[in-house]
């Protein structure tokens, strides 16, 4: 394959992700494009919460603990009070914010990783490989609650565990398309013509590994929601009076008999999020699978 | 084989060593100070300084973590801070509950995928194929602790089926053992369920495709021989893989559901452990589960070479 | 009908027309495909890949994947048995035992988890009703039939330990571990050496010398046929475009696209397939008004692109194309 045939596929594929046939690809998948949807119009009302409720989060009325649904309050009221939609709203805020946090902080881990992993190859590659495997074999909720048992509870740490927990699945990714991207023939072109390493990095290798790291990020984002929801709802997460949805979730569970409406609409929330940023993850998979055998 | 076994030891015995490491660094890296833990809410600046004298950790951080990993070897996990009871001891005794949680799931889990994850690769494109891996995707993405909640509320507090929660141990009361164990193994198999579900799916439509199950056709072992016996064994190393990642999964959402249902496992113990601050606990239990992932793993590869002959040369 | 045929038809293929789903609806792979083989007989069904020879063999032992695939019409019957009409418990009684099949890639067409021998006597054990010893014991007998030596010891042995040829060995003694009537070769020595592909057509001559069985032999290779064939069968883009003796077939071809076959297997560079033709196969979906073939013939005229042309008979001889009578066309020989 001859240097500018090579080239023009790297552009390619990235043309796929921003405008080309990816898009039109996802377009016409509805599960994913109503997961996207979900997102969206989620993370916009809860970022507008303050706007959008009349209550705040962290105050309740006494004389209004634990009623059912009404005019006043939709989903009703906690057991001190507070307005259970209120604290959903504010509550999605934290959630999505530590599931960010989470996925960030595994991107920062693994992706640098992998393309060191990938570039250097050897033993460089060889060890960072083992300490990959070796995390995933451990169970990823129990690891971030013996981080957490070790650090003191608090979500931030939580998240921290989540992004360590999750960090391999990234590097896997990163080194894979590194190394997919490293035996072709233009980027050894690209080293003759004197290009250094970064823009190889930049020019090269980011915009083919882009695809399969947005599906892994989509994927990530799930599974910390998911965590962020364990381990909150353990008491392990998020430290009263800050709301999360699993918060709100563990601590109606008490009066669950009575009082199931908040338990019902917090987890209804969860498993929504995380089957929609699976959705999605799927979805841009598809995408991005059938321009491969195209 | 055994190249491939003793490589997969190496990895997984590294796991248990960064968990050891990582975990020791945590304790020390981190602020708050351990003896100030183990001395309890209201001791005093003596009694702290005493207590840490006691439990060695006014010694060298490598001193400390040479005797922590030396005792490891000899099986012995250090004493939890709350009343130094060796912690192994606490393990044991919560292990029982823990293991019969894993193992009902994993019942339920291998019941519920498998027929569905064949039936869907075999009927593919139909709408059962459809609505089962709808059924697949929800369930990967419902929380541990809702499905066993809704379980709770529908089954035991409005139809009053099942109690809500509670245990018992096998030899004291098999039936009432096993009664008890219906939510809880149902809540955390059917989240693993759906994860299996999909794996089966994929490597079973996979297989199907491959000349060798053409041939199986050809000399007329009809379909559902040649599933049962042609497919499912080649279909099953992959899943086999996957396999061993739910298990640690399963351990994981011991965590919730012992959490929900009142279960004394070791995920219960885990919880209390660190709402209490009893690191050594937590580091303990954390080292166990690692040996007991490590085992299953080394179960799940030697389990390779019974289903792939070329693994054995 | 062929009027040269002696002795009774063992398969019966008429007017068979298989679909295939394209984006463009159901489009005809094989179409309006005739053909007898009678027995102890060996016919040759030639063809570029896409030619739908091996779809026809597929569909008689109904082995077409269920996705994406229909039959069109037409018969096909085994003696007094109607296979496309049958269900599937009948067709499971067929399969492996009054019809064995031989695939193109020995590689993959053992089931590498279970011993060369299991895959051999499972299949008479189904069929024969015969003991695990027995079935066993069969198994070893076949495998030194076919020429595989220690056969009992290699019996126990796994198809990753065994050769292409000799896999390809293992998987002609399973097809003939019932004794069928009829054996189905699709490409039986495309996957294997040069001098490997004539031990396997040798093995298949003796074995056909030394039973009544018939054989349907599947290749892209007209020199394989000129081996072992009795008859030849030429399809082209779906259709048959000519049908005679073999020895008709090599020295006076009566279609042009048989005399391109014939004049590639002369081109030295084997890799190639069909240097002498011109374009490739058209795909299943294309229409065409006239001939099929008539975009790569040199010899095509107009007529030849206005209407469908039907098979021709003449002298026990079928073929396809408008000009026979005016052209005479190269052969092999």
């Amino acid at each position: 394959m001859n240097v500018t045939a090579s080239r023009e596929r790297g552009r390619g594929l990235r043309q796929t992700l921003t405008r080309g046939g990816g898009v039109d690809r996802f377009r016409r998948q509805p599960l994913a494009v109503a997961a996207l949807v979900f997102v969206v119009v989620i993370t916009t009302v809860c970022i507008l919460a303050p706007l959008l409720t009349p209550y705040p989060f962290d105050r309740g009325v006494l004389a209004d603990t634990l009623q059912g649904p009404s005019a006043r309050h939709p989903l009703g009221t906690d057991d001190v009070g507070r307005d259970v939609l209120s604290r959903l709203l504010y509550g999605g805020r934290t959630t999505l914010l530590a599931a960010v946090q989470a996925t960030g902080f595994s991107v920062i881990l693994g992706v640098p990783a992998g393309l060191i992993a990938a570039f250097a190859g050897g033993w460089v590659d060889a060890c960072l490989s083992r300490v990959a495997d070796a995390i995933m074999t451990f169970p990823a909720l129990l690891l971030a609650v013996v981080i957490i048992g070790i650090t003191g509870p608090g979500l931030t740490n939580a998240m921290i565990a989540i992004g360590v927990v999750y960090g391999p699945r990234l590097f896997r990714v990163a080194r894979a398309a590194g190394l997919a991207v490293l035996n072709e023939t233009y980027i050894a072109a690209a080293k003759t013509v004197g290009c250094s390493p970064l823009r190889i990095l930049m020019r090269h290798i980011l915009p083919n590994a882009l695809s399969p790291l947005l599906v892994q990020v989509s994927l990530t984002m799930a599974t910390a929601v998911l965590a962020e929801g364990s381990l909150s709802f353990l008491g392990l997460g998020v430290q009263p009076p800050q709301s999360s949805w699993g918060a709100v979730l563990g601590r109606s569970v008490p009066q669950m008999s009575q009082h199931p409406v908040p338990v019902i609409a917090a987890g209804v929330l969860i498993s929504l999020l995380v089957l929609s940023f699976n959705l999605l993850g799927d979805g841009i998979r598809d995408s991005i699978g059938r321009e491969r055998k195209s | 084989m055994l190249t491939f076994v003793l490589r997969r030891l190496g990895i997984l015995l590294l796991t248990l060593g960064l968990v050891t490491v990582i975990g020791f660094l945590l304790i020390h890296i981190t602020p708050g100070d351990p003896a100030v833990a183990a001395a309890g809410p209201d001791a005093d600046q003596a009694t702290i300084a005493a207590t840490r004298v006691e439990l060695g950790l006014d010694r060298p951080l490598v001193v400390q973590f040479w005797e922590y990993t030396t005792g490891l070897v000899r099986l012995d996990f250090g004493t939890s801070f709350d009343g130094g009871r060796p912690v192994l001891d606490a393990i044991t005794d919560r292990l029982p509950a823990t293991l019969s949680l894993v193992i009902a799931s994993l019942l339920v889990a291998l019941l519920i995928s498998i027929p569905l994850g064949v039936g869907t690769a075999v009927h593919r494109g139909s709408i059962w194929d459809r609505i089962g891996v709808l059924l697949a995707s929800l369930g990967v993405a419902l929380p541990d602790f809702f499905v066993g909640l809704v379980l709770v509320l529908v089954l035991a507090l409005q139809l009053g089926i099942f109690d809500a929660t509670g245990y018992v141990p096998l030899f004291d009361d098999p039936i009432q053992w096993a009664y008890l164990l219906v939510l809880p193994a149902l809540t955390l198999g059917t989240t693993v369920a759906a994860e299996l579900t999909r794996h089966i799916r994929a490597s079973v439509s996979d297989v199907l495709e491959l000349d060798y199950v053409r041939t199986a056709r050809s000399k007329g072992l009809g379909s559902t021989r040649v599933i049962l016996k042609h497919a499912s064994r080649n279909a099953a190393m992959p899943v086999v893989t996957v396999f061993g990642n739910q298990i640690a999964r399963l351990l994981g959402g011991t965590v919730i559901v012992e959490q929900i249902f009142s279960i004394p496992g070791i995920g219960q113990l885990l919880v209390q452990s660190v709402f209490t601050r009893d690191i050594p606990m937590v580091l303990g239990i954390g080292i166990f589960i690692a040996m007991i992932v490590l085992l299953v793993n080394v179960l799940i590869d030697l389990s390779y070479g019974w289903l792939n002959p070329r693994v054995r040369a | 009908m062929n009027t040269d045929l002696v002795g009774q038809h063992v398969l019966d293929i008429n007017h068979l027309t298989v679909e295939f789903r394209t984006v463009s609806g159901w489009s005809p792979a094989v179409r309006d495909l005739s053909l007898t083989i009678g027995r102890n007989e060996v016919f040759g069904l030639v063809g570029e890949s896409g030619s739908g020879k091996s779809v026809s063999a597929m569909s008689i032992l109904g082995l077409l994947p269920r996705r994406g695939t229909r039959i069109g019409g037409g018969h096909v019957r085994l003696g007094k048995t109607d296979l496309l009409g049958a269900t599937s418990k009948q067709l499971d009684q067929v399969r492996g035992s009054r019809v064995g099949m031989i695939f193109q890639e020995p590689m993959t067409s053992l089931n590498p988890a279970y011993t060369i021998g299991e895959q051999i006597a499972e299949s008479v054990r189904r069929h024969r009703g015969a003991t695990r010893r027995q079935a066993w014991d069969r198994a070893v007998s076949l495998l030194s039939r076919v020429g595989i030596p220690t056969a009992a010891r290699n019996a126990e042995r796994y198809p990753h330990h065994f050769s292409g040829g000799m896999r390809q060995r293992a998987m002609i003694a399973m097809a003939l571990a019932c004794e069928p009537e009829l054996l189905i070769a699709d490409e039986p020595t495309t996957a294997l050496d040069v001098t490997v592909q004539a031990l396997i057509l040798d093995l298949i001559a003796e074995l056909r010398a030394e039973s009544d069985m018939s054989v349907l032999l599947i290749t892209h290779d007209l020199a394989v046929v000129s081996e072992v064939a009795d008859r030849v069968g030429v399809m082209y883009a779906g259709e048959l475009v000519e049908q005679a003796s073999t020895a008709d077939v090599f020295n006076a071809p009566q279609h042009p696209y048989t005399s391109g076959l014939l004049s590639s297997i002369l081109a030295l560079d084997s890799t190639r397939e069909f240097a002498g033709i011109p374009g490739s196969v058209p795909s299943v979906d294309r229409e065409f008004p006239g001939c099929r073939f008539a975009d790569r013939c040199a010899f095509a005229t107009d007529a030849c692109t206005i209407s469908p042309v039907a098979l021709r008979r003449s002298a026990g001889r079928i073929h396809r194309c408008l000009r026979s009578d005016e052209l005479v066309l190269e052969g092999a020989r």
